[in-house]
């Protein structure tokens, strides 16, 4: 078919192709979004099933583990290194796996959040204190006294923090440990908490995958971690950001607002 | 000191209720178990003996647990209360009076670290 001669009809005809394109990349976006959607509940309803099914037998295991590593290490079989290195090796290991069918059951329910003010600085503290770090890792919490007391669902920020800080222990190398520092701002419209690591830091094409569930660079993960932190983040009405250099460390900035809309110990919509 | 305080379990998940009820004997507590609502609900029509404290599944098989917490509040108003559930944001758990939540799957010196701490409360 040859092209017509008319210019404005060209003009007209090369407008129309262009909406046209611009009209079929939103409909696939909007698209790949229901996808995504659609991946993320059945992932989700997975997730939950899994959880629930295998949460009763591992409490099982791990509570019977618990009472024969006691007795067994109070006997002379029990003083034979390989079995105390073995009874601990199972004691992290079932650990490990309670830790994973949490992160499931956390990505799968959208419990009520319970939101109530909260001072930052004890909140940071006693997150951090329930994180185990190599002594080559330094924690800092560096959120002062008379910050300005946000109001957040305490469970879920401080598993918040936990995450975040948990991800920045294990991206230290290990031969030479680092710094993880939790600070603070306040401006008039909102407050940050910061995560800052000295770590190995995140390549770029990682970033951008990073909050996405399932995607993980850690031998034992779920790739639920960082989209758990990311929801619990935005039902606060806040939002996640990052920025990392490789071999420099990385940044994870909670953004949020001053007013979340609340009445204290009800279930609360930001 | 445990020693003449009074359990009584209830779970329907025969894994759990063994080894819960062995970690908790070896503690010097002393247990009593209930492997079905039915059953605990025949352990609680009768007037002895006295729990200090009953350590409730919420989702049992033949009924839910948060069903027989009026009767143990009936039974004995000092006995302690300890639901043990999946999630904080059941339904059914709004409606009932209870001294502690239990999280289904939980670390024994979890539990009785909170089993120590609803006694004494």
């Amino acid at each position: 078919m040859s092209e017509p001669e008319d210019p404005q009809l060209q003009a007209a005809l090369a407008l129309r192709v262009r909406e046209l394109e611009r009209e079929l990349a939103e409909a696939r976006r909007a698209r790949a979004g229901e996808l995504r959607g659609e991946r993320l509940g059945a992932v989700g309803q997975f997730a939950e099933r899994m959880g629930h099914d295998l949460r009763n037998p591992l409490a099982a295991v791990r509570n019977a583990h618990h009472y024969v590593s006691r007795r067994l290490l109070a006997t002379e079989v029990g003083k034979d290194v390989r079995i105390a290195q073995f009874m601990a090796l199972m004691e992290k290991e079932l650990k490990l796996c309670a830790r994973i069918i949490d992160d499931l059951l956390d990505f799968a329910r959208e419990r009520p959040m319970l939101v109530t003010a909260c001072p930052l600085r004890p909140l940071i503290d006693d997150a951090l204190a329930s994180i185990q770090h190599p002594p080559l890792v330094k924690l800092s919490n560096l959120v002062p006294d008379a910050f300005p007391t946000p109001n957040v669902d305490r469970d879920q920020f401080r598993q918040v923090i936990v995450n975040l800080v948990t991800n920045a222990v294990e991206a230290m190398p290990p031969e030479r440990g680092g710094e993880v520092q939790v600070a603070a701002t306040a401006t008039g419209s909102e407050l940050a908490v910061s995560i800052v690591d000295n770590g190995t830091g995140i390549t770029a094409s990682d970033l951008q995958r990073i909050l996405e569930p399932l995607f993980t660079t850690k031998l034992k993960g779920t790739g639920l971690g960082l989209a758990i932190v990311n929801n619990n983040v935005q039902r606060h009405g806040g939002v996640l950001e990052v920025e990392s250099t490789v071999g420099v460390g990385t940044t994870f900035r909670i953004r949020l607002p001053r007013t979340i809309q609340v009445h204290a110990g009800q279930e609360a919509t930001p | 000191m445990t020693s003449n305080v009074r359990i009584l379990l209830v779970d329907d998940d025969e894994s759990n209720r063994l080894t819960m009820s062995v970690l908790l004997e070896d503690e010097g507590f002393e247990i009593a178990v209930a492997s079905s609502f039915a059953e605990a609900r025949e352990v609680l029509s009768a007037p002895e003996p006295r729990f200090d404290a009953v350590l409730l599944d919420h989702h049992l098989g033949d009924g839910l647990g948060t069903e027989l917490v009026p009767l143990v509040r009936a039974r004995d108003g000092s006995t302690k209360v300890m639901l043990i559930s999946g999630s904080v944001a059941d339904d059914e758990l709004v409606a009932v009076r209870f001294d502690a939540l239990v999280t289904k799957g939980a670390y024994f010196p979890d539990v009785l670290a909170l089993l120590r701490r609803t006694l004494a409360g």
